[in-house]
């Protein structure tokens, strides 16, 4: 069914907490891993993700689709978890928790154990190497990477422009490559 | 996730890194990072470069492992959560529109109900003080059947108020509901306070006769 984003967008605008909803709903994973990533705790991303569903509720009525939805709450997702972010000091991204909160989406749906055991070490891995990266490195990498958006959308979220988003993900990659390296020295050092 | 060894770096290994040639998303022809010429160059330098080869591979090792947190779902109940938090708001902002209103209303009915009951009050005893004095015989009877009739009908007026005060309480939002019931115990104290008013103008009247 295809979804009417205009008239659901009309209608919340006029105060239907149902059509906003029906609005906010497919963004709702996506905006909790966003969150996730920033802040780096379960409870905090779930405590930063009701903000600002809340406040995208508040500022609706100031939204001029001049982006899309999805990237405008990613924007304020964003804001949100690094105000939260400032605030709480929280540690870099825990690779258990993610291991956690994927636990969490397994049950809800879809899951491959023998995918899950083979890439287990590596995705712990990486998790930890990104974790360890600056929040706007990791979060340049959370949306282009693993969400998909591109460059010029990276760079509406994170209010930045085009060429600086470039210049994120490229110090990212190096940093993230670097991190592995060092994951993997320390590893071999042990073995 | 090792980093690849193989090969010599060379000057467009270097590019291809600098560019993210190496790292571009798998399947992805608009990475709005790489365009032109110079792309196109690079990327035929790492079709051919062994290193630039591996080191793509092992970036789509890590992008394939990143992706994997894909499969995290929001917590359940989140929207609910937050339409809760969006009703109770417009509870409060409700309460707050009403909060100037309200001392106001409750000020003029409390003064109405104490005047209307210590105006019956005073019309009761002087009734009962009149009736039984021996040189006024007959005034007394005329003050206490006074009383008696505009503290039935003050009565069963203020009953009224209580029940439609009652239900217009249902309708307040929860904030509201404290101003709301100190109003309707008012109400229901005067009511109180006009019954023993009528109780005892009877009592009056009938030790009279």
């Amino acid at each position: 069914m295809v979804r009417d984003e205009a008239g659901l967008l009309r209608r919340a605008k006029e105060g239907d907490h149902q059509a906003f909803g029906q609005l906010v709903e497919p963004c709702l994973d996506q905006a909790y891993r966003l969150a996730l990533r920033i802040v780096g705790d379960c409870g905090e991303a779930e405590d930063a993700l009701q903000d600002a569903l809340y406040n995208a509720w508040r500022a609706l009525p100031r939204f001029r689709g001049e982006s899309r939805f999805l990237t405008w709450l990613y924007r304020i997702v964003w804001r949100v978890s690094v105000d939260r972010l400032r605030k709480a000091k929280a540690l870099p991204v825990d690779a258990d928790l993610l291991d956690a909160a994927q636990a969490q989406g397994d049950d809800a749906g879809w899951y491959d154990p023998e995918r899950s055991l083979e890439g287990a070490e590596t995705r712990r891995e990486v998790e930890q190497a990104l974790g360890r990266l600056p929040v706007a490195y990791r979060t340049a990498l959370t949306l282009y990477y693993i969400e998909g958006l591109p460059v010029r959308e990276v760079a509406q979220v994170l209010e930045v422009p085009v060429g600086t988003v470039k210049t994120h993900l490229h110090r990212a990659r190096l940093a993230l490559k670097k991190e592995l390296d060092r994951i993997d020295g320390e590893k071999r050092e042990k073995g | 996730m090792r980093s690849p060894r193989a090969g010599r770096v060379t000057w467009w290994c270097r590019i291809a890194d600098r560019t993210g040639v190496t790292s571009e998303r798998p399947g992805l022809s608009d990475s709005g990072e790489t365009a032109g010429l110079l792309a196109w160059l690079v990327r035929r330098h790492v079709e051919r470069c062994e290193r630039c080869r591996a080191e793509r591979a092992r970036w789509e090792g890590v992008v394939a492992a990143l992706k994997e947190s894909r499969r995290i779902k929001a917590p359940y109940g989140t929207l609910e959560r937050v339409f809760a938090r969006i009703a109770a708001e417009r509870e409060a902002e409700a309460a707050q529109a009403l909060r100037p209103m309200l001392p106001g209303a409750v000020q003029r009915e409390g003064l109405s109900g104490g005047w209307l009951a210590g105006l019956s009050l005073a019309s009761s005893w002087a009734g009962a003080f009149l009736g039984a004095s021996p040189w006024l015989l007959g005034f007394g009877e005329r003050v206490v059947a006074l009383t008696h009739a505009a503290a039935a009908m003050w009565s069963k007026r203020l009953w009224e108020e209580v029940l439609v005060l009652q239900h217009l309480g249902e309708a307040l939002p929860a904030a509201a509901q404290p101003y709301f019931q100190a109003l309707w115990w008012s109400a229901v104290g005067c009511s109180a306070a006009m019954a023993l008013l009528v109780i005892a103008a009877e009592y009056c009247g009938s030790s009279k006769s």
